[in-house]
């Protein structure tokens, strides 16, 4: 047994114990594990298989049933997309084809580099605020696609930032020239905000 | 006179920082002296979130809303030590752009009547001692002390009382077909599940009140004879979890839950469990087979849950905003209930208004007002100058009524009558931008997705009829289709298991009932009259007013714009004219970032349907936005 493992088995014991090493429990046992692993790793659910004296089909059974139980590691970053009605009438469904595309993967994936997860959620209670996303538990209201973009763009930033500081090499012209482009927005006046200072 | 300064501290304030107020309220008040003449106080949802953050200054009335925690010295200086209000944070009319001062003159506020939510955004639903000033806890020491458990039966059902969770069955029934079941060993539950995606009316309830909805809980644990109680809550609210847990653990100290409640010899004790994120765990028997650690699958009743349920043994099921009624009706009686509301359904109704509507929140109304008192009274209409085109009521079990069905009242009976359902409150209102078609296929891939798949009618037939909608919103229906659609729907009415099934087909049937032009638009024109199926629409620039500032192009993810935007004119009047923008259809993946970057003075991006044919640029057939 590596240490690894043999920590897991000390908080999963834990975990089981606190709620009385009891079957009915299952399901608050299981809650209780992804707050810890922020998933429910393999070894766990045959570690709760044993102590419970449960088949492992028995756990998977019930929890595949319920959406809130993941199977694989989330990403640093979990980006939750609400498409509730409240939000889906205020134009969710395309922020989510935005997050699709500029992140290039479904919802329930995570980035190739474990960066960043994208899951659908229906409601999260917020609908006045509707189109409404979570970021890392953080309630962001009357979404557009522009201000999704941006937060986009500032998680992608620090990703790429991230990469450059594990490559350690200096970096001189990423700018792009687009700011020389403004002149006539300026005079027109009232620019959005977001058109002088988009990086894409 | 000391000031009250009430900090909304809801899901939808604090995702606005509002605690960032709470912060600076206090650290102005400190700077000043003031602690002795003010109190800041933490309060839940008022149920106006869309205007959050909100500051109420009681007990005058004084509604700021919009607040940001730099504002927090001007209220204090202003309001608190020189005795003026800051007019500024006013709440402005969306329809007469006045500004008013008082929360009561506030038409969204003024026009209703709050019963369930009576406490909401008053009170600190952190501290039980607020709710006992509130006459909290009063109701259970009557009930327990001076009426009998067959009592406070026939008082709930002499007060008309309907179940607020969908289906409307009469609470005091409910009650005394679970007192009478055998056994010793019963069980009281309290359905926070809130399934309908696009409500929030018992997030904010628990939020905001949760010891109404504990007395509540409490005195139907004792009217049908449970010892132990569950409130079943969905992972996805974490504030009203935590609320919860304060609420009991402050309950318990106080001797309301626990042995011997009031020295009446009656034990009870409930816990919280979390959901796991399935919308079909709200059934009631579903829910059940989830607290018992099973998958959350449904059974056909009988046997309900009043005679076998939890554990096998008897068990109640109410919704919360049910149970956070029960302690009024106990306190002022079943005559003063019964006196509020229509002929059909006593009491209010409480609805979470949403969408494309001025005023967006939460509404509770007498039973019997009309919907248009509701989206152009308390709502304010539709915002942007547009068009009303339907209501949605019931959630997915529910239906879309068009413009004629306004004066329709709320009520059970008269919105089963439209052909929606009353269902737990969610209401969505949509303009000429919804697309009826994608509505109807939005409802259904709900469903669809959160069928558990017992019962084939709702597994296949729900599947079967998403992808005829899927054709028809690409464009590839067939006016056959349309047949098909309302076969299946009968059969998956008359043939599934569970209510879910049962009313899946709703939203489908009441949109091809009052909407079907749209559908015959989208079969036969291949035309999407909202701008908004993306395969029957296209993107375009206008040439007269694009000024090739490039704003566009540089946010379209895909490329999809041309142009250079150099200047191909000189100067007339001092300014440059630049050669304009173009977008590639074949490229386009229709995301309309383009529209929104397009400055507000300018807006030369527009949707047509349908849409332009791949091979040429040739003019388009429909309307622009
Ligand atoms: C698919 C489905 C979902 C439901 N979701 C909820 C829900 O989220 N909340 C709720 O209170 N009742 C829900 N119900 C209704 C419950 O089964 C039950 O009737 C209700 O909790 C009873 O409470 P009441 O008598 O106070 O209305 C749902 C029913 C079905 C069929
Ligand atoms: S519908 Fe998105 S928060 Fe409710």
């Amino acid at each position: 047994m590596t240490n690894e493992t043999a920590d897991m088995d000390d908080r999963l014991r834990d975990i089981i114990e606190q709620h009385d090493s009891d079957v009915k429990n299952l399901i608050p046992i299981l809650q209780s594990v992804q707050e810890a692993y922020s998933y429910l790793p393999a070894a766990a659910i045959s570690a709760i298989s044993d102590r419970l004296h449960i088949s492992e089909d028995v756990i998977f059974g019930v929890a595949t049933f319920y959406t809130h139980f993941k199977f694989t590691k989330p990403g640093e970053h979990i980006i939750k997309i609400c498409l509730g009605t409240a939000c889906f009438v205020k134009g969710a469904e395309n922020l989510l084809e935005i997050l699709k595309d500029r992140l290039q993967i479904e919802p329930g994936q995570t980035t190739p580099d474990n960066s960043i997860s994208l899951e659908r959620v229906a409601c999260l209670g917020c609908c006045a605020l509707a189109p409404t996303i979570v970021l890392d538990n953080e309630v962001y209201g009357k979404m557009s696609s522009l201000k999704l973009s941006k937060i986009i763009d500032d998680l992608l930033e620090e990703k790429g930032k991230k990469k450059e500081e594990q490559r350690i090499e200096k970096n001189s012209d990423l700018e792009k020239p687009e700011e020389k482009t403004r002149g006539v927005e300026e005079s027109k006046g009232q620019v959005p905000s977001g058109t002088t200072e988009g990086k894409t | 006179m000391k000031f009250i300064l009430c900090v909304c501290q809801g899901t939808g304030c604090m995702s606005s920082s509002s605690h960032k107020i709470t912060e600076a309220l206090l650290r102005e008040i400190k700077e000043r002296g003031l602690e002795k003449d003010v109190e800041v106080k933490l309060t839940g949802c008022h149920g106006f979130c869309q205007r959050g953050p909100i500051v109420v200054v009681e007990p005058e009335g004084t509604f700021y809303c919009g607040v940001e925690p730099a504002d927090a010295a001007e209220m204090v200086e202003e309001h608190i030590v020189g005795g003026r209000a800051v007019e500024r944070l006013f709440y402005t009319d969306p329809v007469t752009e006045e500004k008013i001062r008082y929360y009561r003159d506030i038409p969204f506020y003024r026009e209703q009547q709050r019963l369930i939510l009576r406490n909401c955004g008053h009170i600190n639903p952190e501290d039980i001692e607020d709710y006992l000033i509130h006459e909290g806890y009063e109701a259970l020491r009557k009930a327990l002390t001076e009426m009998t458990q067959e009592g406070i039966i026939r008082e709930i059902t002499k007060s008309g009382l309907r179940g607020r969770g969908g289906a409307g069955f009469p609470t005091g029934i409910k009650w005394k077909f679970c007192r009478e079941a055998e056994g010793h060993e019963k069980y009281m539950i309290c359905n926070a599940d809130e399934g309908d995606p696009g409500a929030f009316m018992d997030r904010s309830t628990l939020e905001a009140d949760p010891h109404s909805v504990l007395e509540g809980m409490i005195i139907a644990g004792y009217a049908i004879g449970a010892g132990h109680g569950y409130i079943y809550v969905r992972t996805e609210y974490p504030l009203a979890i935590l609320r919860l847990h304060i609420a009991i653990r402050q309950a318990r100290e106080k001797g309301f839950l626990g042995k011997d409640i009031l020295e009446s010899g009656f034990d009870f004790d409930l816990e919280i469990m979390e959901g796991a994120g399935a919308f079909v765990c709200g059934e009631e028997t579903a829910l059940i087979a989830s607290i018992m650690g099973e998958r959350g699958m449904p059974h056909s009743r009988p046997p309900f849950p009043a005679q076998k349920g939890l554990w096998g043994k008897p068990t109640n099921i109410n919704n919360v905003k049910t149970l956070a009624t029960v302690p009024s009706i106990i306190l002022k009686g079943a005559e003063w209930y019964s006196s509020i509301g229509s002929e059909d359904t006593k009491g209010t109704a409480v609805f979470a208004l949403t969408g494309k509507i001025r005023n967006s929140g939460l509404v509770e109304v007498p039973m019997g007002t009309t919907l248009r008192k509701i989206i152009f009274d308390i709502g304010g209409g539709i915002p942007d100058g547009k068009r009303f085109k339907a209501v949605q009521t019931g959630g997915p079990s529910g239906g879309c009524l068009p413009e004629e069905a306004l004066d329709f009242i709320v009520d059970f009976e008269s919105l089963k009558k439209a052909g929606t359902i009353m269902g737990s409150g969610g209401m969505i209102v949509m303009d000429e931008d919804t697309c009826i078609v994608n509505i109807a296929h939005y409802f259904l891939s709900f469903t669809q997705e959160e069928s558990c798949g017992k019962c084939a009618p709702c597994r296949i037939g729900t599947k079967q009829m998403l992808d005829i909608l899927g054709r028809i919103k690409e464009g590839k229906g067939t006016m056959k289709d349309l047949d098909e659609l309302a076969a299946l729907a009968w059969t998956i009415q008359n043939a599934s298991l569970c209510a879910l099934g049962q009313t899946a087909p709703n939203p489908v049937l009441t949109t091809l009932r009052y909407f079907r032009e749209e559908f015959e638009e989208h079969i036969q024109e291949k035309r999407c009259r909202a701008l908004v199926c993306k395969s029957l629409i296209s993107y375009v620039i206008s040439e007269e007013k694009c000024i090739g500032c490039g704003a566009c192009q540089r946010r379209c993810p895909t490329g999809a714009i041309s142009g250079s935007g150099r200047t191909v004119k000189p100067t007339t009047k001092g300014k440059s004219v630049r050669e304009t923008r173009v977008i590639d259809p074949k490229i386009c993946v229709r995301c309309g970032l383009c529209i929104e970057a397009c400055p507000p003075k300018v807006r030369a991006i527009s949707k047509v349907s349908p849409a332009i044919p791949d091979t040429s640029n040739a003019g388009s057939g429909g309307e622009t936005s």
